[in-house]
């Protein structure tokens, strides 16, 4: 949303609240700008899931991590890892969800009324599925299919409503966690960016790469990625605060208290 | 053999409402061509609809009259097809009343 905490928190104070065309959109206490631009660590309650440093974590991510942790301590903060071993469900739950809603939110590109339309279809089954044959790429294909499947019958409890289940599992855990945190401290993704092209023949492995940031959408919280160092290739890497909901003034002052005392984000990758 | 009729009933209302269920436009008949219609009813991308808050009160009397049970959390399902008629090829759906029991 911008390049600095400011910009974010003034961004944010324009598209926060209620908005009376869409449904899903809540009344609530405003958004407190001064605190969310404060930038103030000290005093906070900080902790990591230990299963966002595990398995598939590039050594220069973690440390990264790691390091920015004992900045926020340095700073007054208390940080601590705990377990939450829910993390392994995220990615399979996400992209059963987001699948199925992708293919039935795209349903409406079907060539008649709007987008791309086939021009060598005479009837009506002609035009949704050349539209849609030749329209979409294969990525989203993919998911489409994916989508109806998951959604069929016969497999609709054993991977929709079971996916439906898993994310309520994972919103609790974030809950209980912030019982104890004010916020949370993890990477944004396990590696740093990809060369161009790179991995894009391997879906599987780039449904893992999301494996950190779908948390947050399955559970509904509130995370502003903040940058917090370079790989030994001088790749940018990400870390993310994640706070509790409605609670973006807090992990935005915190998320300033952390460039307030370092420099990652005034330095640009060398791109060679 | 003796058998036992037993019928389900599938009936369709026209709510009284000024405006349609999802968006604010006119449910008002003879209006010009194009009058009654908005990006929602329309099924543009990147829009949502917005629920009529008249369409639960008058399902919820309706539940009432006929002897329902009235769902207190509510959630719409969808179900989705390929047809002209359907404009986003999604039908919303949302069960409010329950169990109707009217003897006729």
């Amino acid at each position: 949303m911008g390049k600095t905490v400011d910009d974010c928190a003034a961004l944010f104070s324009v598209i926060q609240g209620k908005d009376e065309k869409d449904g899903t959109s809540m009344v609530y206490p405003k958004f407190d700008f001064d605190k969310a631009v404060k930038g103030d660590i000290g005093g906070k309650k900080i902790g990591i899931p230990e299963d966002y440093l595990g398995e598939g974590i590039s050594p220069d991510v973690k440390d990264s991590v790691l390091a920015a942790a004992d900045i926020f301590r340095a700073n007054g903060a208390s940080v601590e890892t705990f377990k939450m071993p829910i993390v392994k469900y995220a990615i399979p739950a996400y992209y059963i969800i987001a699948c199925a809603e992708a293919c039935s939110n795209l349903s409406r590109y079907d060539g008649i009324k709007y987008g791309y339309s086939s021009s060598n279809a005479d009837t009506l089954m002609e035009t949704y599925v050349k539209t849609r044959s030749e329209g979409f790429g294969m990525e989203v294909k993919r998911r489409i299919m994916l989508g109806n499947f998951v959604l069929s019958s016969g497999y609709y409890d054993a991977y929709y409503n079971k996916a439906l289940k898993a994310k309520k599992l994972i919103q609790n855990a974030f809950y209980d966690a912030f019982k104890k945190y004010d916020m949370l401290l993890g990477p944004v993704a396990p590696t740093t960016a990809l060369k161009i092209g790179e991995s894009l023949s391997d879906p599987l492995k780039m449904y893992l790469g999301d494996i950190y940031t779908v948390m947050i959408n399955i559970a509904g919280m509130p995370s502003m990625s903040v940058p917090c160092g370079f790989d030994k290739d001088n790749m940018p890497i990400g870390m993310q605060i994640i706070g509790k909901p409605f609670e973006e003034a807090e992990i935005m002052s915190a998320a300033k208290g952390f460039p307030n005392v370092t420099d990652f984000h005034n330095k640009l990758p060398d791109l060679g | 053999m003796e058998w036992e009729i037993v019928m389900g009933l599938e009936v369709h209302t026209e709510l009284a409402t000024k405006t349609k269920i999802f968006c604010g436009c006119s449910t008002e008949f003879g209006g010009e061509p194009n009058t009654h219609v908005c990006e929602i009813c329309s099924g543009m991308p990147g829009t949502l609809p917005l629920l009529n808050k008249r369409v639960v009160e008058f399902a919820v009397r309706t539940g009432i009259a006929t002897n329902c049970t009235i769902t207190q959390n509510n959630k719409f399902d969808r179900k989705n097809y390929f047809y002209p008629i359907c404009r986003k090829r999604i039908r919303y759906r949302n069960f409010i009343c329950l169990s109707a029991a009217t003897v006729l």
